[in-house]
């Protein structure tokens, strides 16, 4: 028994047709315990306390979270029910109670405008200081909605950039939100713009589908 | 059937699977140095961005893929086959059946993982999460863990006992599951969002099905094996076992919370892995309950060491992870260095350290020559244990951090990676004292396999002499 006949350091011990490797066997039975087996204790009750209360939790929170187990739920964060969450459709832009205008600035021009409104040199332009987003609110407006490119001159330097158009992406809400924010910081301190000017400038605006160029703006 | 006597049957079942075992564990272990190599480079990395950039095989998008994939393909998965054919066998009290294909699937498994590493670092990833390895890599590991598992189920099919051990259900659960979820991963079937549900639902199915059945077979065999006593209880192994197969494969979608899934799917994933605190509460009653009167054992044994750190973070991990799933904790962790700490709890501190401790009881038994010097052992321990609570704590505490100062809309995006540099410095401190450890441990195990290094006695186990003269290693075991 036992292949490892190259191993056996015992041979020489061992009657020629000693089929019973004995030294395998006390060297197993000294070696280790006997191979486990299984006790027979009952659980402790509190084990089925707490799988019961796991059971019910379970219950209520697929009946208050699964959205129905409706395809288009999406996004139910955990204060919400399902009236409550949008069942936003593409194209149809989220109910939004109040917009934090400091928030979408920060989530959407910040990348290119920085944070404190000062742009990249060279790259993009400040807002802070811009005679064009504290003017007129209606040029701002239709910047954001449908992009600017060719040269602009802001605080006497020249950009030659490409701004992309955001109105696809952005609710009339969110546009004024960061215009009235952009408008009222870094030293800037124009009116807020309000969702029906974006309304309105989008409506009279729809078919456009090119970025504006700064000469077609003020040229108007 | 008959049963027959336990001490021949053990030594047959060791003879009979010498060769597969140890050609796995040799391959395995070398990947672990190649995997963590990379680990580590990747860990620097974050603290010296320009560190090695100028070559494109080692990027940070190429080396962090391929240690990734051959920690869990090349060391866990060759490891942990090394295990199973070693503790199937005994377990099943016969020999190991088609022994060749064990070969076959050993040459493949490594075919697979060096062919798709390479891939890797020439930048031809799958470019998904877990399942980045190019075609022809997952063509050769399917080979290889369809070969496995079908020597595995003839060995349990020849087995000559009457009562099936738990150990051996979940070792049997993991070759039938895991080959048939990593075919099902890789059809060509899924597209956009269908896609990204199933790419995780892969990622969490091979803890679920390979990774945790495996450290799991070792801990509930070794653990009492070790200290000499049945397990606890056979109920809560039942309990145990079959919550886990029910809840665990529900898991994971929750990778996907705050993603453009139909709610319920995400809620459905939520709640599955909540109800994980089930099998995991039963698990750690039945290992606990095991263990108790017995935890003197652990300064004389490296392997309960070893098994008993992986068992508790076993507990740690899955307890961490129901938590992590509800949504009020991911909004803020997702997407951080905390979800990395929790994947090193789980991969490192559980799975690797149990199949250290495998290792550890396994290899005097199959190349019959004790471990030389047991004071390297008790260095390997304290640096792998107290290196991956550092990385562990890290990342954790790093990552709450980034998560609050992300979603922090008026804090500006460079804030949350300014803030976690003392803890990717701490984490690669971690790291480094992880694969000193390993390196001990690799030194260790080639002396076994060529028998080198000091000679030393078989200590018998429970003796008090052996206690006396085997300071590290007795009751049971030396270093084992
Ligand atoms: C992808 C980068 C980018 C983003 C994001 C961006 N902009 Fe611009 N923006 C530009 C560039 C580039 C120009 C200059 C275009 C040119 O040179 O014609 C510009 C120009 C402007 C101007 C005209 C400045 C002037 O004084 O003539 C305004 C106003 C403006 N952006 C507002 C916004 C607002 C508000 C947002 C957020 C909704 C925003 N931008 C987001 C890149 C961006």
């Amino acid at each position: 028994m036992g292949n490892g006949k190259k191993n056996d350091i015992q041979a020489p011990y061992r009657a020629e047709n000693e089929d019973v490797d004995i030294y395998g066997l006390h060297r197993q039975a000294l070696r280790e315990s006997p191979d486990p087996v299984e006790g027979l204790e009952r659980p402790p009750w509190w084990l089925w306390v707490i799988c019961i209360s796991l059971i019910f939790w379970a219950g209520f929170y697929i009946g208050r979270y699964g959205g129905k187990f409706g395809p288009e739920v999406h996004l139910l964060s955990e204060g919400e029910t399902v009236k409550q969450a949008s069942v936003s459709k593409p194209g149809e832009s989220p109910p939004v109670a109040a917009v934090d205008g400091a928030e979408v600035y920060n989530r959407v021009c910040a990348a290119c405008h920085q944070q404190n409104g000062q742009g990249v040199p060279g790259a993009f332009p400040p807002l802070a200081g811009s005679g064009l987003i504290a003017g007129d609110d209606k040029l701002p407006v239709k910047i954001v909605l449908h992009g600017l490119q060719g040269p602009v001159t802001v605080s006497g330097t020249t950009y030659n950039g490409v701004m992309p158009a955001w109105g696809g992406q952005m609710s009339d809400e969110e546009v004024a939100a960061a215009l009235t924010h952009a408008r009222s910081s870094w030293g800037n301190s124009a009116p807020e713009v309000s969702a029906e000017t974006v309304k309105q400038i989008r409506e009279e605006t729809s078919d456009r589908t090119t970025n504006w160029t700064i000469k077609e703006l003020e040229g108007e | 059937m008959s049963v027959r006597p336990e001490l021949t049957s053990r030594i047959e079942a060791d003879d009979s699977s010498v060769g597969p075992v140890l050609f796995f564990f040799a391959t395995g272990v070398a990947w672990l140095l190649i995997g963590s190599v990379f680990g580590l480079i990747v860990a620097f990395k974050f603290s010296f961005p320009e560190w090695l950039g100028d070559t494109p095989a080692l990027t940070f998008g190429r080396l962090r893929p391929a240690h990734l994939n051959t920690v869990i393909y090349g060391w866990a998965s060759l490891a942990l086959c090394g295990v199973f054919a070693w503790l199937a066998v005994r377990l099943c009290r016969t020999t190991l059946r088609w022994k060749g294909l064990l070969y076959v699937s050993a040459v493949f498994w490594n075919l697979g993982v060096l062919y798709g590493t390479i891939e890797l670092l020439r930048g031809n990833s799958a470019g998904q999460e877990w399942l980045e390895y190019p075609t022809w890599s997952w063509i050769m590991i399917t080979v290889a863990a369809v070969l496995f598992s079908l020597s595995i189920i003839k060995t349990f099919r020849e087995r000559d006992v009457d009562h099936i051990y738990i150990s051996l259900w979940y070792m049997m659960a993991a070759v039938i599951w895991f080959p048939l979820l990593w075919v099902l991963a890789h059809l060509p079937i899924y597209s956009g969002v269908t896609q990204a549900a199933s790419n995780w639902w892969y990622a969490h199915n091979a803890l679920t099905v390979w990774f945790t059945p495996a450290g799991l077979a070792a801990a509930y065999y070794f653990i009492p094996k070790v200290i000499g006593r049945p397990i606890h209880s056979y109920y809560l192994s039942l309990i145990g076992f079959w919550t886990f197969a029910l809840f665990y494969n529900w898991n994971g979608i929750h990778h996907l919370v705050g993603g453009p899934l139909p709610t319920w799917l995400i809620s459905v994933s939520v709640v599955a892995s909540v109800l994980m605190f089930i099998p995991v509460i039963a698990v750690a009653i039945n290992h606990h309950m095991t263990m108790v009167g017995h935890f003197g054992k652990l300064k004389s044994s490296p392997t309960l060491r070893f098994i008993v750190f992986g068992a508790i973070s076993y507990t740690a991990v899955s307890m961490q992870g129901s938590i992590e799933a509800i949504r009020a904790q991911s909004e803020i962790t997702h997407f951080t260095h905390y979800t990395i700490g929790h994947a090193h709890l789980g991969l490192y501190a559980f799975v690797t350290m149990i199949m250290f401790g495998s290792i550890y009881y396994i290899m005097p038994r199959i190349v019959k020559w004790e471990w030389p010097y047991p004071r390297l052992i008790k260095i390997h321990f304290w640096l792998v244990a107290l290196g991956v609570i550092l990385y562990f704590a890290a990342m954790t505490i790093g990552g709450v951090f980034q998560g609050l100062y992300m979603n922090d809309a008026a804090k500006p995006f460079i804030d949350s990676v300014e803030v976690t540099r003392p803890y990717l410095m701490a984490r690669s401190i971690g790291g480094s004292m992880m694969l000193l450890g390993q390196i001990v441990f690799i030194y260790l195990f080639s002396l076994m396999l060529f028998r080198k290094g000091a000679f030393r006695a078989m200590p018998p186990w429970g003796s008090k002499i052996a206690e006396a003269s085997h300071p590290d290693a007795p009751g049971a075991e030396v270093a084992s």
